[in-house]
């Protein structure tokens, strides 16, 4: 049984709202605690309901009437500075997912592309604070870690040797096969190696053990 | 006594020589210096002419420019939404394969939004530039506008052409539909008017495009003031069309509250 997760979400398509509602019905452990239509809509919210309903995510659109999505995270993240926001929106430029994060979101995610990661982009940041899909390159993730942009609480469980060889292999973005290749065994032990490591610090992709490895200095760039 | 009259007569015809001489100079430095002011007049004419044509194409292009960011805006925003819908739907529909009824719920609902998005690109598509006009020109694409208006029930507009369907080059048809879309809106906004007559006629290789109604309207010299002013951007664009289009376009009201706005367009600029 889940721990159960409360959600806000924010966006003034009505109908996007209604098909991310229908999404989480087959994950009732997520459950929706208000709506909101724009930034000054979820700010009033917050400022009534704060301290009555606990929020643990908010799935923040960017582009929206009265406030956009940048500047109602950045006003939420000032007052309550632990509160988790996931950016989707339908814009991919660079310039627009820094400055949502710069901004104090947790993560960020194409609408049409990685809405199906919406699930386990909660669940992640919940557990580690912090969720990047798998598009984003590893140089960009250990640019937002480096710079303290992300911050993300692993778990600290001790990986095994192998385990830790396997990290580094995959934040040089080699695939299962050609880690199977390197360390002489089958791809099918990488591959239940590779979960085991999700399970141990709860992270849900490849991006998260790469956070992990960056955080905790696995990996050494050039 | 002779000797004293030649000299006395002698000196009034050099005072004589002197004065005119004199006025001579007078008049031609006070010529000189008239024509140089008229000359700047002219000057300040010819460039205050060229600054108002600046400023109406500069108006026109922004309004341009503005229509696109619009186009872009909505193109995000609506269809951004619609299609991330019918990803969420169809997320939502492998999960429920074993569950008939919850799939066939989510299927008719795809499918209105398939329509809906098919819809909205229909219109948004018809605002860049509509295809009736690229395929079968002015006077049907004038016809569908004006049903399309008289639909929604705000002003009954008479429509009468003798065009006979009859085919201009596209940036012309293309520049002909936007004045007279642009008027109907003006008319629209600001007239208070119920009927609207529009009629184009083609006569002596002169297109006349009138629109009359009773009701609120605009004279020349107000139009003319609007156009220099900072308001007016929808006239400013009316304006720069028909400069494009080496038209003319006259505003009349009378006293009885008909107002009437007559384009004369010169056929032989505009043939195919």
């Amino acid at each position: 049984m889940k721990s159960e997760i409360n959600v806000v979400i924010v966006d003034d398509q009505q109908l996007v709202r209604q098909g991310l509602k229908r999404m989480f019905d087959d994950n009732p452990h997520i459950k929706v605690v208000f709506e909101a239509n724009d930034g000054v809509e979820v700010i009033n919210w917050f400022k009534e309901n704060k301290n009555k309903v606990r929020v643990d995510v908010v799935l923040m659109d960017i582009q929206m009437p009265n406030m956009d999505g940048w500047e109602a995270t950045e006003i939420l993240v000032r007052k309550y500075k632990n509160i988790k926001i996931i950016g989707l929106s339908s814009y991919d430029n660079e310039a627009f997912i820094d400055r949502f994060m710069k901004n104090g979101g947790r993560g960020y995610l194409l609408k049409v592309q990685e809405i199906n990661e919406v699930v386990a982009a909660i669940e992640q940041i919940v557990e580690v604070g912090y969720y990047l899909s798998e598009r984003v390159p590893i140089s960009k993730v250990k640019d937002y870690v480096n710079r303290k942009v992300v911050v993300p609480n692993f778990n600290t469980s001790v990986l095994s040797d192998q385990e830790i060889k396997i990290v580094q292999l995959i934040c040089q973005e080699k695939t299962s096969q050609e880690i199977a290749d390197i360390l002489f065994v089958s791809k099918k032990t990488i591959e239940s190696h590779r979960d085991r490591i999700l399970t141990k610090i709860k992270a849900r992709n490849m991006v998260g053990i790469a956070m992990y490895a960056i955080k905790h200095q696995l990996i050494v760039f050039k | 006594m002779e000797t004293t009259e030649n000299i006395s007569l002698l000196g009034l015809i050099l005072a004589f020589s002197g004065f005119f001489a004199f006025m001579s100079i007078a008049f031609i430095a006070l010529f000189l210096v008239f024509k140089k002011r008229i000359e700047r007049e002219q000057e300040a004419l010819r460039t205050a002419e060229i600054n108002f044509e600046r400023q109406i194409s500069e108006a026109s292009m922004k309004a341009e420019q503005q229509e696109r960011v619009q186009i872009a805006m909505d193109l995000h925003d609506e269809i951004g939404a619609l299609v991330t819908v019918l990803k969420i739907n169809m997320l939502n529909a492998q999960n429920r394969v074993n569950q008939p009824e919850r799939l066939f719920d989510l299927l008719t609902d795809t499918s209105q939004i398939i329509e809906k998005t098919a819809e909205t690109i229909r219109t948004i598509s018809n605002r860049i530039s509509p295809p009736t006009l690229v395929k079968m020109g002015i006077d049907t694409t004038i016809e569908e506008l004006v049903k399309t208006i008289n639909a929604t029930g705000k002003m009954n507009i008479i429509y009468k052409s003798n065009l006979n369907r009859m085919r201009f080059n596209l940036e012309a048809e293309l520049n002909i539909y936007r004045v007279i879309k642009e008027t109907i809106n003006n008319i629209l906004k600001h007239s208070h008017t119920k009927e609207l007559h529009i009629e184009i006629k083609n006569a002596c290789d002169i297109i006349k495009i009138t629109f009359n109604y009773i009701g609120l309207g605009l004279n020349n010299a107000q139009v003319e003031h609007l156009l220099r002013s900072e308001k007016g951007s929808g006239l400013k664009s009316i304006q720069s069309r028909i400069n494009n289009l080496r038209a003319t376009i006259n505003y009349e009201v009378d006293k009885k509250g008909t107002a009437e706005i007559r384009i004369k367009i010169p056929a032989d600029e505009i043939r195919n």
